[in-house]
């Protein structure tokens, strides 16, 4: 969902360098983002609880004198951007017991080969950043495998909320033409590939997924396309009035029943290709100025 | 493989085979690493606020009926009510 970044706090402090933590933060405050300024690792669980949290530092600075085993250990509503910039950071990236905390949530950037003189390294950290932050939003997913043993997709959405779906149970399992073997995350979360034992792949969209676990998020899926599908009739409309046509009019050129004409006007309905080719013929063009009337409003 | 997928520049759009309507593509790549998805009927962007350049724009035009056309096959959880 759009809006759904607005509600990640995030903290900055960790970071050693000015610069860096002014550029870093300049990406943040474009992704509308709310600041916080606790103490890194930490602390105040009851005045963030339920909302996600994005920590931003260098590697050596998050780690401190407990390590990166505290800042695994935190709740998984906490996110981590882990910089490594310094020489204390790159002494630190060099311990195995280090490498071995770098999960999910503590995701690594390396900032060592870029300068920032050449601003390679600002836009690195930019795309990363805003990368980070959609892959919270709760239609992205973080993870996904399929247990073709036990039939079961396994997911773990960007905020967090992890679900195991059996398959045969989902809306469009029977459609999809094959039993998947395996399953992974792709396009920074939001698609599942669904992967065959003969190679066929298929893509899902992770509000889909989302849907079939959360009925408040299918809901608020539901009415931000019906007011989508409410632009697209509009303009339908608008072209079909400039003609001087009514609906029964343009029911009797096209074939298209009045009732279905309505429908789609009013958002209700996407239209199929034939039916706007139809429409379009009882307009007196063709489809493709059809369509590119319908992209000029 | 997805319903559709092409690249223009950098950035890569793609129709899922799996999607919920109204017929959209994915847009991701985009500058200053952004992402968003683009209506196939309006050519509306979301977010909103989401830039695309000139060539990707280009691009969604001159593809407008065969990218609808690909959204047919997609399975699509919904098609309004």
């Amino acid at each position: 969902m759009e809006g759904a970044s607005a509600v990640i706090d995030y903290d900055a402090s960790a970071i050693g360098s000015r610069v860096v933590r002014e550029q870093a933060e300049r990406v943040l405050d474009e992704l509308s983002l709310r600041r916080t300024r606790g103490t890194v690792g930490v602390t105040r669980p009851d005045a963030v609880i339920g909302q996600r949290v994005l920590i931003v530092g260098d590697l050596h600075r998050l780690s401190g004198s407990q390590g990166l085993d505290h800042l695994a250990a935190t709740p998984a509503w906490m996110s981590y951007v882990v910089l490594v910039r310094t020489e204390s950071d790159r002494r630190l990236l060099r311990d195995p017991d280090v490498a071995m905390h770098l999960n999910d949530r503590l995701l690594l950037l390396d900032l060592t080969t870029l300068k920032w003189r050449d601003s390679s390294a600002s836009s690195a950290l930019r795309a990363y950043l805003r990368a980070v932050v959609e892959q919270l939003r709760p239609d992205r997913v973080r993870s996904a495998r399929f247990a073709a043993v036990d039939d079961v997709l396994w997911l773990e959405f960007g905020d967090g909320l992890a679900r195991a779906l059996n398959w045969s149970a989902l809306s469009f399992a029977s459609r999809i033409g094959f039993a998947p073997v395996s399953a992974a995350a792709r396009r920074h979360g939001q698609a599942v590939v669904l992967v065959a034992a003969a190679g066929q792949e298929s893509t899902v969209d992770a509000a889909v997924l989302r849907g079939e676990v959360d009925a408040g998020f299918a809901a608020q899926v539901a009415e931000r396309d019906h007011t989508e599908r409410e632009v697209a009739g509009s303009r339908i409309r608008h072209i079909r009035e400039s003609r001087g046509l009514s609906q029964q009019e343009v029911a009797e050129r096209s074939g298209v029943p009045q009732e279905s004409l309505s429908r789609i006007e009013n958002g209700h309905r996407d239209p199929r290709l034939e039916t706007l080719r139809k429409l379009a013929a009882a307009f007196g063009i063709d489809l493709p100025k059809l369509l590119a009337q319908m992209a000029e409003e | 493989m997805p319903a559709f997928r092409e690249r223009c520049g950098s950035v890569e759009i793609e129709i899922h085979d799996v999607d919920h309507g109204p017929p959209h593509c994915h847009v991701t790549g985009l500058p200053r690493g952004g992402s968003g998805t683009v209506n196939l009927l309006t050519l509306e962007v979301k977010p909103p606020g989401l830039g695309l350049p000139t060539a990707v724009r280009r691009f969604l035009r001159d593809r407008q009926e065969d990218m609808p056309a690909a959204w047919e096959g997609v399975i699509s959880s919904d098609r309004g009510e």
